[in-house]
C-alpha cells in the first residue's frame, strides 16, 4: 500500500503544479513580451527566456500615450471611491447594526433587494443622468455614484452588529454622542474589515470598465487604465504589442503587488462575498 | 436579572410606541444622517436609473428627440430580432459551459488542496491571481497568446503536436470556445476558495466515523463532502451564472471588429455588448432598456429555479 | 475712510485691465476639432495648429476618437447638439451627416475656397465627399491598396510578381503547395476589400442611378466570386490576422494592405530593404482598380465659427502642412498619412520607386462613389462575404439575399431623407 500512497502524491504534486504553470503563463507571456526587443518579438519560434530584456517598450508606452496621466486616473479615482466607501459604509453600517428608528428595516430591505439587480438595467439612465449634469468627461461621473455602495453596507452591518451592546451602552453611560461612539469603538474594531472592503472596493474600481467606456468620451486624458488598454488594443500592430503588454503589465502588477502583500485580507473579503447570500 | 431586563424592555417599548411616528422619526435624525450618503447615492443613481430605464423600455428614445411612448413595442422587436436570439443563444452556451466546467474545476481543486500537503498556500495563491486582475488587461494579454499566426503561444504549443496554426478569433466554431476557455482559467481561482471556506466549515469527524465504517474516499466525497457543501455550491453557481449573462469586456476586446461587435456573423455576440452596441453606438435607447430588462428577468428566473433545486434540504 | 484716492484708483485701473483682457479672451477663437484616427495623428494637427495659432490667434483644439467609436461619437454630437467645429470621419461622411442636417454644404457657403481645395485633390478621392454636385467634404488624407510583394522568396519558390488574375492564381496554388499564403490585412474578408475585385471584373456595386444595389450584374459577381476563391481554395486567412508580421516572417509573401505597411516594413525591419517591393495590383478583366480609402473632413452646422473653421482646413490641406504631418508621422509612429493634396507629393521624403508604384496605382485607384443608404448597407455584403468564407454558405444565394437587402435598406434611406 505504501507505493500507492507515494505513486498518488507524486502524481498530486504533479497535477497542482501543471495547473500552476497554466495559471502563471499568460502572467509570464504578458512580462516577457513586455521587456522584449522588437526584432525578437515576432521571431518563430517564440523564445521562452530573453537574453536581453530590454524597457523599449515601456519606453515607447509612455511615449505613445501619456500613461502616467493614466495610472494616476486610475489610482486617483479608485482612491478617492475607496475611501468614500470605507466612510460611509461603516456609518450606515454603524446605523443599521446598532440604532432603532423608524423604516429601518424597510430601507435596509430595500438596499439588499437592489443587489438582485444586474447593473446593465441602469446603464443607459445613469448615462442620460451623467449627461445632464454635465458630468460626461469629467471625474465626477466617474466617482460620485461609487461613493457608497450596498455591499460595503451590509458588510459592515453584519459585522458591527457582532460587536458586543455592552460596550456601546457603557459609553453611552459615560456620555459618549452617536459619533464619538463610532470613532472611539466601532472603527477600532472593525478595522480589519475596513481593510477588506478597501480592498474589495479598490480592485472593483481599479477594473472598472463599462462606466468610464460611455462617460469618457472626448477628453482622453482622463482615461483609466482598461479603457486606456481596450483603445490601444484597437490600435496596436506588429511590434507594439510590446508597448501594450508593457501596458498590461503595468495595469495588472500594482494589484498583484498588492494582493501578495495583503493575501489573507484578499481571500478573506472575497470568502465573505460568499457568506452574503 | 434577565427577566427584569426583557419586561423593561417591553415596558419601554411600549412607551416608544405611544409617540407618533413623526417624533419618532425626528428624534432619529442622526440615524438618518448616518445613512444619508448611502440613501442619496442609492435613489440618486440606483432608483431614478432604475425606473427610468423601465421606462424608457416603453419609448423610443434617440437623445435627440423627446421619448415617445410606443406601449410594448421595444419588447415585442427584441423578441423577435433574430440578432437578439443569436447573442441571447451565445450567452448561454457561454454561461453553461464555464459554470459546469468551471465549477467541477473548482470543486476537484479544492478538495485537492484541502489535505495536508505542502506549499498549499503557494497553490492557492496561484490559482487565485487571475481573479484580481482586471478582465481587460487578461483579455488583451490572450488575445496575444490566441494569436492566429504561428508565432502566436498557444499554436506554437499545438505545432509540438504537429497541429496547423489555428485562427483562434477568426473561426466561426473557435470564437466562443477560446473565449470561455479564458473565463475558465480566470474564474477557477475564485471557485476554488469559496469552496476551500466551506470545505473547512465540514467538521473532521465525520469522515473519520466514515473512514471508519470503511467509506473509500470517493464515497466519503460523496455522501459527506458534496451534501454538505450544497450551500457553498448554491451560492457559486449562482454567482458564476449572474457572471456569465453579464460577460462583457472579453468580447469587446477579443471579438469585436470595426465592422461588428460581436465578430464575424455575430459568433461572439453576446447580450450586454448588444445592448451596448443599441443603445450606444445606434442610440436606440428604449430597445437597449428593454433588452437591459430582458436580461433582468433571465438572470432573476435563473437565480429563483438555482435556489428551488438546489436548496438545502431540511 | 482708510480708503485714499491713490488706492482706489488703482483698484480701479487694475479691474479696467483685468475686464479688458477677459474680453480680449472672449474674443479669441478657439476651434473644436474632432479627430477620427489615432493619438499620434492628433498630437501632429495639433502641432501643425501651433503655427495656425501663430499666424491667426485662432487656437485649435484637437480630440481623438478610435475607428469603431467614431461613428457613434459623431452621430451621438450631432443628434445632442455639442458638435465640434470641425472633424474628419470615414470619407462619406460629411455628405452622410451633411444631407442630415449635421454639416454644411462646403460647395454652397465657401465656394471660392472649396475649389481651391478641390481643384488641388486627387479626383479619385472626391466622390464620397460630393453627392449630386455638391460638396459636403474634402479629404483630410487618403489611403490606397497596395500589393506588397516578398521577392526574395518569390525568388526561392521560383514565382514571378503577378500582373494578371490569372497569373495571381497560380502564385496562390503554388504558396498554398508550400504552407506559405497571400494575406489581406486592410478589408480582409470585407466590402472593402471585395471592391477593388468588383471594379476589376467591370462591375459596380450601385446602380447607374445611384438608387439601389449592382450587386447581382455579371460583372460583380465574377469579381466577387474570385474574391471569395481566393479564402476557399488556397486558404487565405481570414479574421484578425497580423499581415504585418506574416509579411516579415516570411509566412505571407504576398500581401494586399494600405500604403502604410511599407513605412512599418522599413521601421521594424530595416534588414529586409530590397527584398521587398511595391507592385499594381494584378489586372482582372477590366483593369487594375485599386480602392482609395482615408478620411475626409467637414464642417458642422452648429458650429459659430465656420469661417474661421474653412480657414483651418484649407490651412491643414495645404502641400507644405501636409508634408509636415506626414514627416512626423512617420517619425514618431511608422503612420503614413498619403496626402491628397497633388502637390505635397513632389515634396515628400518617399524613395522614389515606392513613390512611382504608389502614384501609378493612385491614379488606376478610385473612393467608391457616396449614395444614399450606402454606408448603412455595406454589412450585407460584409454578412453574405463571411457566410461564403466561413460558413461555407452557397455563393450565389448569399449575394442574392445580400443585393436584396441592400435594395431594401437604400430604399428605406432614400424615404428617410423625402427622396424618391
Amino acid at each position: 500500500m505504501k507505493w500507492f500512497r507515494t505513486v498518488s502524491k507524486i502524481v498530486l504534486y504533479l497535477l497542482l503544479f501543471v495547473v500552476s504553470i497554466t495559471m502563471l503563463m499568460p502572467f509570464y507571456w504578458m512580462v516577457r513580451s513586455s521587456f522584449s526587443q522588437a526584432k525578437d518579438i515576432l521571431k518563430y519560434p517564440p523564445k521562452f527566456w530573453l537574453r536581453e530584456p530590454t524597457i523599449e517598450g515601456y519606453k515607447d508606452l509612455f511615449k505613445l500615450v501619456p500613461f502616467g496621466r493614466y495610472m494616476f486616473n486610475s489610482i486617483f479615482i479608485a482612491g478617492v471611491v475607496t475611501i468614500c466607501n470605507l466612510f460611509f459604509c461603516s456609518l450606515a453600517g454603524y446605523a443599521f447594526a446598532k440604532h432603532k428608528f423608524p423604516f429601518q428595516n424597510f430601507i435596509f430591505a430595500f438596499l439588499l433587494a437592489s443587489m438582485m439587480v444586474p447593473w446593465q438595467v441602469n446603464l443607459i439612465p445613469g448615462y442620460l443622468i451623467a449627461k445632464n449634469l454635465g458630468w460626461l468627461d469629467t471625474y465626477w461621473a466617474l466617482i460620485i455614484p461609487y461613493i457608497a455602495g450596498v455591499f460595503g453596507v451590509f458588510l459592515m452591518r453584519q459585522l458591527i452588529r457582532g460587536i458586543p451592546n455592552d460596550l456601546i451602552d457603557a459609553a453611552r453611560i459615560d456620555g459618549c454622542g452617536h459619533f464619538r461612539i463610532y470613532r472611539l469603538i466601532i472603527l477600532p474594531e472593525i478595522r480589519p474589515a475596513l481593510a477588506t472592503l478597501g480592498i474589495f472596493e479598490f480592485l472593483h474600481m481599479w477594473n472598472m470598465f463599462v462606466w468610464p467606456l460611455i462617460i469618457i468620451m472626448n477628453r482622453n486624458e482622463l482615461r483609466t487604465l482598461p479603457l486606456a488598454l481596450a483603445v490601444m488594443n484597437a490600435e496596436t500592430y506588429g511590434s507594439r504589442i510590446i508597448s501594450l503588454m508593457a501596458g498590461a503589465t503595468l495595469a495588472t502588477m500594482p494589484i498583484v503587488i498588492l494582493f501578495l502583500m495583503f493575501q489573507r485580507m484578499f481571500i478573506k473579503g472575497i470568502a465573505f462575498t460568499g457568506m452574503k447570500e | 436579572m434577565g427577566k427584569i431586563k426583557v419586561s423593561e424592555q417591553q415596558k419601554y417599548k411600549h412607551l416608544f410606541k405611544k409617540r407618533p411616528l413623526y417624533k419618532r422619526i425626528l428624534s432619529s435624525w442622526l440615524s438618518y444622517l448616518f445613512i444619508a450618503p448611502i440613501l442619496i447615492i442609492f435613489i440618486w443613481w440606483w432608483v431614478i436609473p432604475f425606473i427610468t430605464s423601465l421606462g424608457l423600455s416603453f419609448c423610443r428614445y434617440d437623445i435627440f428627440n423627446p421619448p415617445k411612448f410606443v406601449g410594448l413595442k421595444n419588447f415585442k422587436t427584441v423578441f423577435t430580432n433574430p440578432v437578439f436570439w443569436v447573442a441571447m443563444k451565445n450567452t448561454a452556451i457561454y454561461t453553461g459551459v464555464t459554470v459546469s466546467i468551471g465549477v467541477t474545476l473548482s470543486l476537484s481543486l479544492a478538495v485537492l488542496l484541502d489535505q495536508k500537503i505542502r506549499f498549499r498556500n503557494f497553490f492557492r495563491t496561484v490559482y487565485f491571481l487571475p481573479s484580481v486582475t482586471s478582465a481587460i488587461a487578461i483579455s488583451v494579454v490572450w488575445r496575444w497568446i490566441y494569436s492566429p499566426n504561428k508565432y502566436g503561444l498557444l499554436n506554437y504549443f499545438l505545432s509540438f503536436a504537429k497541429i496547423k496554426p489555428l485562427n483562434w478569433l477568426g473561426e466561426l466554431n473557435l470564437i466562443l470556445p477560446s473565449v470561455m476557455m479564458m473565463a475558465i482559467w480566470g474564474g477557477i481561482g475564485y471557485g476554488m476558495v469559496i469552496f476551500l471556506a466551506g470545505l473547512q466549515g465540514i467538521s473532521n469527524s465525520l469522515y473519520e466515523a466514515a473512514e471508519i465504517d470503511g467509506a473509500n474516499a470517493f464515497k466519503r466525497f460523496w455522501h459527506i463532502t458534496l451534501p454538505l457543501l450544497r450551500p457553498t455550491t448554491l451560492f457559486i453557481v449562482v454567482w458564476s451564472i449572474i457572471n456569465g449573462f453579464q460577460v462583457f469586456e472579453q468580447m469587446y476586446i477579443m471579438v469585436r471588429s470595426i465592422e461588428s461587435i460581436g465578430g464575424p456573423l455575430n459568433a461572439g455576440l453576446v447580450v450586454v455588448a448588444h445592448l451596448y452596441e443599441q443603445g450606444f453606438e445606434r442610440l436606440r435607447m428604449g430597445y437597449a432598456s428593454a433588452v437591459a430588462y430582458v436580461l433582468f428577468a433571465v438572470i432573476f428566473t435563473i437565480t429563483i429555479i438555482n435556489f428551488t433545486l438546489l436548496k438545502p434540504k431540511d | 475712510m482708510r480708503w485714499d484716492i491713490k488706492k482706489l484708483s488703482v483698484a480701479i485701473i487694475v479691474g479696467l485691465v483685468m475686464m479688458m483682457m477677459s474680453t480680449i479672451i472672449a474674443d479669441a477663437v478657439e476651434l473644436n476639432f474632432w479627430h477620427t484616427g489615432t493619438e499620434d495623428e492628433a498630437d501632429a494637427i495639433g502641432e501643425v495648429a501651433k503655427d495656425f495659432t501663430k499666424k491667426t490667434d485662432i487656437t485649435v483644439k484637437v480630440s481623438v476618437f478610435s475607428w469603431p467609436q467614431s461613428r457613434t461619437k459623431f452621430l451621438t454630437a450631432i443628434a445632442a447638439g455639442v458638435t465640434p467645429d470641425i472633424g474628419t470621419m470615414g470619407s462619406t461622411w460629411p455628405t452622410f451627416f451633411g444631407l442630415k442636417g449635421g454639416m454644411i454644404n462646403l460647395s454652397k457657403e465657401f465656394p471660392k475656397e472649396t475649389k481651391r481645395i478641390v481643384d488641388k485633390t486627387f479626383p479619385g478621392a472626391m466622390p464620397p465627399c460630393m453627392y449630386e454636385g455638391n460638396i459636403y467634404g474634402v479629404r483630410y488624407d487618403i489611403n490606397i491598396m497596395l500589393m506588397f510583394v516578398r521577392l526574395d522568396i518569390f525568388k526561392e519558390l521560383g514565382l514571378s510578381v503577378p500582373g494578371t488574375w490569372e497569373e495571381f492564381t497560380v502564385v496562390l496554388s503554388k504558396l498554398q503547395s508550400v504552407g506559405k499564403s497571400f494575406a489581406m490585412g486592410w478589408g480582409n474578408k470585407e466590402w472593402i476589400g471585395a471592391l477593388p475585385y468588383i471594379w476589376q471584373a467591370g462591375g459596380t456595386i450601385y446602380t447607374a442611378d445611384g438608387k439601389g444595389s449592382n450587386l447581382s450584374s455579371p460583372e460583380a459577381l465574377k469579381g466577387l466570386k474570385f474574391f471569395t476563391d481566393m479564402y476557399k481554395k488556397y486558404g487565405v486567412p481570414h479574421g484578425r490576422i497580423d499581415v504585418l508580421t506574416g509579411f516579415i516572417t516570411g509566412e505571407y509573401p504576398v500581401i494586399i494592405d494600405g500604403d502604410w505597411i511599407g513605412t512599418r516594413v522599413t521601421i521594424q525591419s530595416p534588414e529586409l530593404a530590397g527584398k521587398w517591393a511595391v507592385a499594381p495590383f494584378p489586372k482582372g478583366p477590366a483593369g487594375n482598380t485599386g480602392f482609395i480609402g482615408g478620411r475626409g473632413m467637414g464642417i458642422f452646422t452648429r458650429s459659430k465659427h465656420k469661417k474661421e473653421a474653412m480657414q483651418f482646413i484649407e490651412y491643414l490641406t495645404g502641400a507644405k502642412v501636409q508634408a509636415k504631418l506626414f514627416s512626423m508621422l512617420v517619425d514618431k509612429a511608422g503612420a503614413v498619412m498619403l496626402s491628397a493634396n497633388t502637390k505635397t507629393w513632389s515634396i515628400i521624403n518617399l524613395e522614389p520607386t515606392l513613390a512611382r508604384v504608389m502614384k501609378k496605382q493612385l491614379i488606376n485607384s478610385k473612393a467608391p462613389t457616396f449614395q444614399v443608404g450606402g454606408d448603412e448597407s455595406y454589412r450585407y455584403l460584409n454578412f453574405a462575404l463571411e457566410e461564403v468564407v466561413l460558413k461555407g454558405d452557397d455563393f450565389n444565394k448569399a449575394m442574392k439575399k445580400a443585393d436584396e437587402k441592400t435594395n431594401q435598406r437604400m430604399k428605406i434611406a432614400r424615404e428617410e431623407l423625402g427622396m424618391k
